[in-house]
């Protein structure tokens, strides 16, 4: 066991327009990192253990049982768009909660499935 | 050891929440409070036996080790413990209750003093891990109903 003030590799992400539960806007700077990220296995990942059968939606997206989430690269960050309207507001802010860790600390790679 | 236990009602079948919450243990992350990676698991399949990586953010000092399944009793007990320096474990409960099911959640912990009681005293700690799960079995039951 270790204990420590921080995860390592976790990525800055920044709710920046919350217009309603699973409406959202978040915001996320690369410029460290040196290159963009790829969010399909980021964000997909949460939403396979849920059981929303993530699906890809062009080279930018993916939708699931509750709706769609796209991101966009900039040239030192990445805007996320969630578009999530199905199922009720309690179960959208869990999976919107559920979304934000992953692309924070998520690190698919490592699973070890 | 500090002990916290929670219960809640789930309208869903056993088998279903039991599955939620047993199958894969990264999944743990959706519904535990602070708990933000799972890694490595080993093996993929759930069994006695099976471990992982984990890393909790407990109140601001991220905590990392390794957990072991340590009970699969399925449909009704799920438990697995941290290994290495501070000890915890943690035991779901499964029964049927009307059309649903009552999960309860027994988690016996030491509290790493060294780090952590410069920060608040046990009393508190106590009452925030008592709400935390209060949480994780609110997020569960919200994940899994509908």
């Amino acid at each position: 066991m270790s204990l420590s003030l921080g995860h390592r590799g976790a990525r800055l992400v920044l709710v920046t327009c919350r217009r309603a539960t699973g409406d959202e806007t978040w915001w996320s700077p690369f410029f460290l990192a040196s290159r963009a990220r790829d969010w399909r296995p980021i964000l997909a990942a949460p939403l396979a253990l849920l059981g929303l059968t993530p699906r890809e939606a062009g080279s930018a997206a993916l939708t699931c049982g509750l709706g769609g989430i796209a991101w966009r690269d900039g040239r030192w960050w990445s805007t996320i768009v969630l578009s999530l309207d199905g199922g009720s507001a309690r179960k959208r802010q869990l999976v919107v909660a559920a979304l934000l860790r992953a692309a924070r600390y998520g690190r698919p790679d490592r699973t070890g499935r | 050891m500090a002990h916290v236990t929670e219960s809640i009602e789930v309208a869903a079948p056993v088998e279903a929440v039991y599955s939620f919450v047993a199958d894969q243990p990264e999944r743990a992350t959706t519904f535990i409070p602070g708990l933000n990676r799972i890694e490595n698991v080993a093996p993929a399949e759930a069994a006695v036996g099976q471990t992982w990586n984990y890393e909790f953010n407990w109140f601001g000092l991220v905590i990392s080790g390794q957990s072991r399944c340590t009970v699969l009793d399925r449909p009704r007990t799920y438990e697995f413990e941290t290994l290495q320096g501070t000890a915890s474990r943690w035991t779901y409960r499964f029964a049927p209750s009307g059309g649903g099911t009552r999960v309860t959640l027994d988690v016996e912990y030491e509290v790493p003093q060294n780090q952590l009681a410069r920060y608040a005293t046990a009393g508190a700690l106590e009452k925030m891990n008592q709400e935390r799960g209060a949480e994780t079995l609110r997020n569960l039951k919200g994940l899994v109903e509908e």
